[in-house]
């Protein structure tokens, strides 16, 4: 079978090399976090055309960082040190931190890149991302500043509750404030990038602007008619899924059923207000400081201001008397000083959110367009994303080629966001089947998860039990899970293996192990697809 | 007002009720020219002793608002202007109208409340502090709940159990289109009467069942949140023109979209499209706009997890029941006024007709909010289901009215049917098999020798009998017969004497210009801890002298008295006071009794239990709850009632684990707190963080409805 005859690693090369006509997907096992490298076959056998969807891991994860330094040197070794293209699904830790943390490498050259594939959510030049980026921004000021005062606030108790610095502690969980973790060499890198305001840049938005600068080309994707072919790839094609223009399907997160429930970053949430009271900056900018004024409820005469000595002058007795007794120093335990700013903790999970449906979200294609097999890459696309791709159509070799198409030829799915409960669609709004329920059964699905570490992050339960349920029946238990904590899946061997009742599908473990401690795990699994000829 | 010239000059009686204005819903329907008209409507509220806030015996309003660094002037309700044209005429941009409106609000809902049960009301006690130290009576008593209407900048109001505290929020409305509201415009809380209504219910009910707090089974939290919107509905049925105006637009079809049914509708306008907040009714469908009639789906229940929806689903079902007692109010009257088909002509109801139909429906409404709010005392003191609250109404609702004639008990039984609420393990839906049983005769006779007799419960019953509650009048016999047997007697008010004079200061008499109950709670209070005190020790004295009945007393009162690690407590002793439709009243004694245990969960899942045993023995512990709940005639001494959840049944701890382990491991274990579960690690149990139950919850809301 020249199957197997190619997809043998061959001694001296550890060159990763797909069949003919296939691919090989390398998915990487730091855990909670994304890492996939896809060799689809080049203009020649020893040309293949690397792809890289994302490469990070999340802070919660034990051991991520030395992982993906692991991962980074596996990527330079299997590539040759070129990837064709490094898709950069969204802007979250554990999809990019692996970029940031091996920045050294990107700038000296070590690994080039041809194409960085970006949503059309990352343009400068487009108003509704300019738009989209801008909430983001203000909530993630806001978050940061309500967790700066809160952590002020206890710091300045001597003993402080113990119900504070336990709810302190959950809203801080929620806003991965890693970003932040190498403060020292993120200002310097930004400011050797040439970013503006180098200080305040994220670890994120540093990763992103190393892969801008370091690719040939740049593209931003929009869903829409035209499939991208892969450069250097006559086998292979992209369909972009989303994200989606529509402003109302960004912003929806979660399953509904009649009741559309959306939830605004922006003003539900009463950021607005929010965020002018906790970043609380003196602002010369008139316009500002009108904004300003309108979150506050009522006219300036109607304010008092008992608790600033100056101010306290402009009390009546009465009013200072009735401020004393009901919210002075007898029954503090009833004052309310903080919080308001608790609400930190579910604007960052909404930032989240909202963060994860601008993932782009890639359906790639094997063989003869609308017949091939074909790898869905949904990254962190949530409820919104997924409905979005309903009216897509693509024509191609004088096909139309719709989305109901490509689920039910769907041969490996990655599953959306280390498969949380909001991250895979199997129904639409009208309850028809739609998503997962098109797939066809015998696909097999890649899991990038790490249970335990989930389990420790509130609101994560990773994989979620119905879901994994249901997956484990539509790929009849061929599931590759990076955390290997289900004894039930099979696992592959050292040596290529056929995958169980999955024609033409393969797959290996490789002998790298994760870490430097024995018994870590496997680095990656393999898993090689090959179309019917 | 100065209080020195009301006693010298006593010429005019106190008032019963002081007026005030709110409005019926929200300022939003101040912008509808149909709605307009009924939205501002004057309240009556019990007349006490306002000082500015307003501050009076049962809350303190306390304005202040942290995210804006200031605070606002507390009104003066008996400001001579304010007293001579009901309060302040409601206005967002006033906040003392909003402090005026939310002391309204929560008078009104304590109101309903103590009319029902026939008692004061109390806050839940403050027992530990901010450090986790246990407080004292003194310390523990909590007067006065506290509302603060504009504590946060956000979509969101909450009761503290923590702060024994309101707080309400405001924020900028998210509204895109204008006709729905100003966009960017200032929404708040605290001026949406179903809102305030919710939130001070959730206070009420912690103050009544302490337990409902302990998540043990998905109703609970869900009880919470159904009973409050409950309260919320059927409240607008006490509003003046409200529901006339809403008949004649439904032409008294009451199963019509209409506001009665729906709940905060522009705080659901402002933060998501499609109308209320809550409908029990129905929604708004997002692909047309058109507002449809939810029909019953008896699978909700069973994959509906979120606290709000899966009481939703009991709002709705007591809706139905509400729906179906009014058309067999109605029915005739509509008949009447259509020449006898029943089909009402085109065109405005007559006025006359409207009115009728308004009665019918408030006194329809009026008694299945009694009936609920009377059922609170008729539920298992812990593990509250749904299925324990529909025993208890279908219980109350037949002590009540003997003969169902116009089958309300039907009615409601169908209704929960419709929405697949069934209590567990009985054997059919019947109105004797649903109804409470009561004692049989051994058990009364076993019951008999473990209580105290009857005149030391009937002093229990009625010793904190100082005032009668709002035309409440009790039955007057007490204290004389007491004489006899003076021991048990002697006994316990060598207690309450003792506990007094530790006390010192605080049993004055109330100063001849206090006409509100102030030191009589504080009494009761302190009282009832006595009282409990007093009859711990007498079960317990009284199961060693029947030892040789160990068994049939713990299957009967579902607690083991002479358990020697598991100690029981007497939770509660409280009067109620059953009001008949003739207007007869009956005093029962309520006697709580409950134990719990510390039990170990195990591990959420399996890859935990791995990790842990890596890092150190790490377990989880929840604990697990029994007792029973007695209803005792002080006159006879016999127990009418008894009803139970057994510490040693076999199936409740199984479910509640599993309870347990699913909701953690879906919400994390950073949720443990929520739910009563600490880890444990060598031996040593995690200190008990309070935290806050009814903030939003963060996540894990919508994953059961996946698939």
């Amino acid at each position: 079978m020249s199957n197997s005859e190619s997809t043998r690693s061959s001694p001296g090369s550890p060159r990763l090399r797909p069949p003919p006509g296939g691919v090989v997907i390398r998915m990487y096992r730091q855990g909670l976090g994304d890492c996939f490298l896809l060799a689809f076959a080049g203009e020649s056998r020893s040309t293949p055309c690397y792809v890289l969807v994302d490469c990070g891991a999340h802070f919660a994860q034990p051991g991520g960082r030395e992982t993906m330094a692991r991962v980074i040197d596996d990527l330079i070794e299997c590539t040759g040190g070129r990837i064709d293209i490094v898709v950069a699904t969204h802007e979250h830790t554990d999809h990019l931190s692996a970029f940031k943390h091996s920045a050294r490498r990107l700038l000296n050259g070590d690994l080039k890149i041809g194409q960085l594939w970006l949503a059309w959510t990352e343009r400068d030049d487009d108003e509704i991302a300019r738009q989209l980026r801008g909430e983001r921004v203000n909530a993630k000021e806001a978050i940061e500043a309500a967790i700066e005062r809160l952590k002020e606030g206890v710091k300045a108790d001597e003993a402080p509750s113990l119900m504070l610095s336990a709810r302190l502690a959950a809203a801080t969980q929620f806003f991965a404030i890693d970003d932040r973790e190498d403060d020292d060499t993120i200002p310097t890198l930004a400011s050797r990038l040439g970013l503006a305001d180098p200080e305040k840049v994220t670890g994120n938005e540093l990763a992103l602007a190393l892969l801008k600068a370091t690719a040939k080309e740049v593209r931003f994707l929009t869903p829409g008619n035209v499939s991208v072919p892969i450069p250097g790839s006559p086998t292979a094609r992209a369909y972009v899924l989303g994200p989606p223009r529509d402003m109302s399907l960004l912003r929806k997160f979660d399953p509904s059923r009649g009741d559309r429930h959306e939830t605004f970053l922006t003003s539900a949430i009463g950021l607005a207000s929010f965020a002018t009271a906790a970043v609380h900056t003196v602002d010369n900018d008139l316009a500002a400081r009108e904004r300003a004024e309108f979150c506050f409820p009522f006219d300036t005469r109607l304010r008092l201001n008992p608790f600033v000595e100056t101010e306290a002058d402009k009390l009546s007795p009465e009013q200072r008397k009735f401020f004393d007794q009901f919210y002075g120093s007898k029954d503090a335990w009833r004052r309310i000083d903080r919080d308001w700013l608790f609400a930190a903790g579910e604007l960052a999970l909404h930032l989240d959110r909202h963060t994860n449906n601008t993932s782009l979200a890639l359906a790639f294609e094997l063989g003869e367009p609308g017949e091939g097999p074909v790898l869905l890459f949904p990254a962190d696309a949530q409820v919104g994303n997924w409905l979005s791709w309903q009216g897509l159509t693509w024509k191609l070799a004088g096909r139309e080629i719709g989305i109901a198409d490509l689920l039910r030829r769907t041969a490996v799915y990655k599953v959306g966001h280390h498969a949380s409960h909001n991250a895979t669609l199997a129904r639409d709004e009208t309850g028809a089947e739609y998503g997962l329920r098109l797939v066809q059964d015998g696909v097999v699905a890649l899991i990038p998860v790490d249970q335990a570490a989930a389990e420790k992050l509130p609101g994560w339960e990773m994989p979620y039990e119905n879901l994994y349920e249901f997956l484990k029946q539509k790929t009849r238990g061929n599931i590759l899970r990076s955390d290997d904590a289900d004894r039930d899946l099979p696992m592959p061997r050292i040596q290529w293996s056929d995958v169980p009742g999955v024609p033409r599908a393969r797959w290996r473990r490789s002998q790298k192990q994760k870490s430097e401690k024995s018994g870590s795990g496997p680095l990656y699994y393999d898993l090689s697809i090959t179309p019917e000829s | 007002m100065s209080k020195g010239k009301s006693r010298n000059n006593r010429t005019v009686a106190t008032p019963v009720s002081r007026k005030l204005q709110i409005y019926a819903f929200d300022p939003s329907l101040d912008l509808d020219l149909a709605t307009a008209r009924v939205n501002q409507s004057t309240v009556y509220v019990r007349w006490e002793n306002v000082s500015e806030g307003p501050v009076g015996e049962y809350v303190e309003v306390v304005d202040v608002d942290p995210a804006s660094a200031c605070a606002y002037s507390p009104v003066d309700l008996n400001d001579p202007h304010l007293l001579s044209q009901d309060g302040l005429s409601p206005s967002e941009g006033n906040p003392q109208f909003h402090q005026q409106m939310v002391y309204a609000v929560a008078m009104k809902t304590i109101a309903n409340f103590e009319q029902a049960l026939g008692r004061h009301i109390h806050w839940s006690p403050r027992r530990q502090d901010e450090r986790g130290r246990w407080l004292g009576p003194e310390e523990s008593y909590v007067q006065r709940l506290r509302i603060y209407p504009h504590a946060l900048r956000a979509a969101n109001a909450y009761y503290s159990p923590e702060k024994k505290a309101l707080l309400f929020g405001y924020f900028n409305a998210a509204n895109a289109d204008p006709r729905e509201g100003l966009p960017g415009g200032m929404i708040f809380s605290c001026l949406s009467h179903d809102i305030v209504t919710h939130e001070m219910t959730h206070a009420i009910l912690d103050g009544i069942h302490r337990r409902l707090l302990e998540p043990s089974n998905p109703d609970v939290l869900a009880f919470h949140e159904a009973f409050a919107d409950l309260v919320a509905i059927f409240q607008h049925f006490t509003l003046p023109h409200v529901l006339e105006h809403q008949i004649q637009q439904t032409r008294g079809n009451l199963s019509t979209q209409n506001l009665l049914s729906q709940l905060a509708a522009q705080f659901g306008r402002a933060t998501k499209h499609g109308g209320a907040l809550r409908d029990a009714l129905g929604a708004v469908d997002p692909l047309t706009g058109h507002w449809e009639r939810r029909p019953a789906d008896p699978s909700a229940f069973s994959r509906t997890f979120e606290p709000h929806a899966r009481g939703a689903i009991l709002v709705a079902a007591l809706f139905d029941g509400f729906l179906a007692m009014y058309e067999s109010h109605t029915a005739d009257l509509l008949r009447i006024a259509s020449g006898g088909s029943g089909v009402l002509p085109d065109g405005a109801l007559h006025p006359d007709l409207v009115h009728r139909l308004a009665d019918e429906a408030r006194r329809v409404a009026q008694r299945l909010l009694r009936i609920c709010i009377r059922a609170l005392d008729y539920l298992p003191p812990v593990d509250v289901t749904f299925g324990d609250f529909l025993r208890a109404l279908i219980t109350i609702d037949s002590d009540l009215v003997p003969d169902d004639v116009r089958h309300y008990r039907v009615a409601l039984i169908r209704a929960f049917r419709d929405r697949g609420i069934f209590p567990r393990n009985v054997r059919t839906l019947a109105v004797e098999t649903l109804r409470w049983s009561g004692p049989t005769d051994n058990e009364k006779t076993l019951l008999h020798r473990l209580l105290p007799l009857p005149n030391v419960l009937r002093t229990i019953a009625y010793a904190s009998d100082y005032t009668s509650v709002d035309g409440i009048q009790n039955v007057s016999e007490s204290g004389g017969e007491a004489a006899a047997r003076m021991i048990e007697t002697d006994r316990m008010s060598h207690r309450l004497v003792k506990h007094y004079q530790e006390m010192g200061s605080i049993r004055q008499q109330p100063s001849e210009d206090q006409t509100g109950p102030e030191d009589v709670r504080r009494i009761e209070y302190f009282n009832e801890r006595q009282f409990a005190g007093y009859l711990h020790d007498y079960l317990y004295s009284k199961a060693r002298e029947l030892a040789s009945s160990r068994d049939e007393i713990r299957s009967l009162l579902g607690v083991d008295l002479l358990h020697e690690d598991l100690k029981f407590e007497v939770h509660a002793v409280r009067p109620t006071v059953r009001i008949y439709p003739d207007g007869r009243t009956k005093t029962e004694l309520l006697i709580l009794i409950t134990q719990r245990e510390t039990r170990s969960l195990g591990m959420a899942s399996a890859t935990a239990a791995a990790a842990a045993e890596a890092d150190g023995e790490q377990q989880l512990s929840y604990r697990f709850r029994g007792g029973c709940t007695l209803l005792v005639d002080p006159i006879s001494g016999e127990v009418s009632y008894c009803i139970v959840k057994r510490i040693s049944a076999d199936t409740r701890p199984t479910l509640q684990e599993a309870f347990l382990r699913q909701r953690l491991s879906i919400e994390g274990l950073g949720a443990r707190a929520r739910y009563h579960v600490w880890t444990v690690t060598d031996g040593q149990a995690e200190r008990r963080v309070p935290q806050e139950p009814f903030r939003l919850l963060h996540a894990g809301t919508a994953p059961e409805e996946w698939l």
